[in-house]
């Protein structure tokens, strides 16, 4: 049986897909709108939004057949092969009415048995994994990073990495406000933390060697300017510094992650108690 | 969060806490001191010396340090954690207090307590991470075992 692209994309891929479960609210019942694959039938024809009532053109197993007496071979059915027809037809490019598939016997919905507070997700594990931290822990580290190159304030640094661990905790006070439904466990917020710390300290430590070596240079053309000329080891001092700035990258990235880590739990557990999971 | 990913980043911040009592005992050259100057006001009269060598940090600092490290080796016990904000709250203070009367001029540079109130402060921290970890890690394995 001979198939067009378009109708094969149709009606043969129309079904069969929906496996049970979806993204229910919070104490709804498990399961879902899907069907089990597999299961002959289809609702809706092609062209119809999901959610269209029932009444359609399911195809059965096997398509629709061949062709009439003196036309060219075709058929709406799948190939051999191929998926099995039937299920819920969706229009394509849209969402087919099966839903995203929960895991079998749960789905997104309400927590584990025996309720508390553990949020939307079962067991505390939200699906979008900690890619959902990146942005904000960008952001922090930004806040932390500037804040260290700063020179003067940069000494607050002698307190625990502090300005590093500000910029922790503001970058975990962001995701919260802007998630206010999402909890984070102990572990994400460490594991936040220290995204947040090393990426702080490799941005304070570029730019706080940016910021000496500027320094430096004036520093230089001052002294030449009063006393005429610079003294070679006044030089070689300002050369060395700015080579130990640089080196000291890596480092302070190395430190702002194992802070980093420590102050967002920290700021998990004294700042967003209530946040906590677990 | 995966279980190895928690073990690891128990691991890290022991660790961390490690580095400068053995890079101190290595005889640190100046880069290294250079360094930890980003992190430490590393004053001689605040700083405990290791055979004749002066820390890479401050004694209040080693301590932390120090605390951090056994932190991650002894974590608190699980009942402890339902009180991790007033004992968190509290190590601050004991180690805000002794800076205070120190910088006040109210007592002298006392090396152990400032070793001490700092790796109270270190162990607290670590030891709720720790135990933290430990039961998510636990959890996590609960759940990918069933």
């Amino acid at each position: 049986m001979q198939i067009s692209s378009n109708e094969s994309t149709q009606y043969a891929a129309g079904g069969g897909y929906g496996p049970p479960g979806g993204y229910g609210p919070p104490g709804a019942p498990p399961g879902g709108f899907g069907g089990p694959p597999g299961q002959p039938g289809g609702y809706g024809p092609p062209g119809a939004p999901p959610g269209a009532p029932p009444g359609g053109f399911g195809a059965p197993p096997g398509g629709y057949g061949g062709a009439p007496p003196g036309a060219p071979p075709g058929g709406y059915g799948a190939p051999p092969g191929q998926q099995p027809p039937g299920g819920y037809g969706a229009p394509p490019g849209q969402q087919p009415p099966g839903g995203f598939g929960a895991p079998p016997g749960g789905g997104y919905a309400g927590g584990p048995p025996g309720g508390g507070p553990q949020g939307a997700f079962p067991g505390g594990v939200n699906p979008q994994g900690f890619g959902r931290f990146i942005k904000f822990a960008i952001i922090g580290a930004a806040i932390g990073g500037v804040l260290t190159a700063i020179p003067l304030l940069n000494l607050l640094n002698y307190c625990c990495c502090l300005l590093i661990d500000l910029g922790v905790i503001a970058g975990l006070a962001m995701y919260l406000k802007s998630n206010p439904n999402d909890k984070m466990t102990a572990g994400e917020a460490a594991a936040f933390g220290a995204m947040t710390g090393g990426i702080a300290g490799l941005v304070g430590g570029i730019l706080g060697w940016i910021v000496g070596m500027i320094f430096s240079s004036i520093m230089a053309g001052l002294l030449s300017a009063l006393a005429g000329s610079v003294p070679p080891e006044v030089l070689t001092a300002l050369g060395q510094q700015g080579a130990m700035g640089l080196l000291s990258v890596p480092i302070y990235a190395i430190l702002g992650a194992g802070m980093g880590a420590l102050f967002g739990f920290l700021g998990l557990i004294l700042f967003f108690k209530e946040r906590k999971l677990g | 969060m995966a279980p190895r990913i928690l073990v690891l980043l128990r691991v890290l911040v022991g660790l961390a806490g490690l580095v400068p009592w053995i890079a101190s005992l290595l005889n640190p050259p100046a880069l290294l001191r250079f360094l930890f100057r980003a992190t430490c006001h590393q004053l001689p009269e605040r700083s405990l010396f290791l055979a004749g060598e002066q820390m890479l940090v401050c004694s209040c600092c080693a301590g932390v340090y120090a605390g951090v490290f056994l932190g991650s080796l002894l974590p608190v016990p699980k009942r402890w954690f339902r009180a991790a904000r007033p004992l968190l709250v509290a190590s601050f203070l004991v180690v805000g207090l002794d800076v205070a009367l120190q910088d006040l001029g109210l007592h002298p540079v006392w090396h152990s307590v400032r070793l001490l109130t700092g790796a109270q402060l270190g162990w607290v921290i670590a030891a709720l991470l720790s135990r933290a970890l430990i039961d998510e890690g636990r959890a996590r394995r609960g759940v990918a075992g069933s």
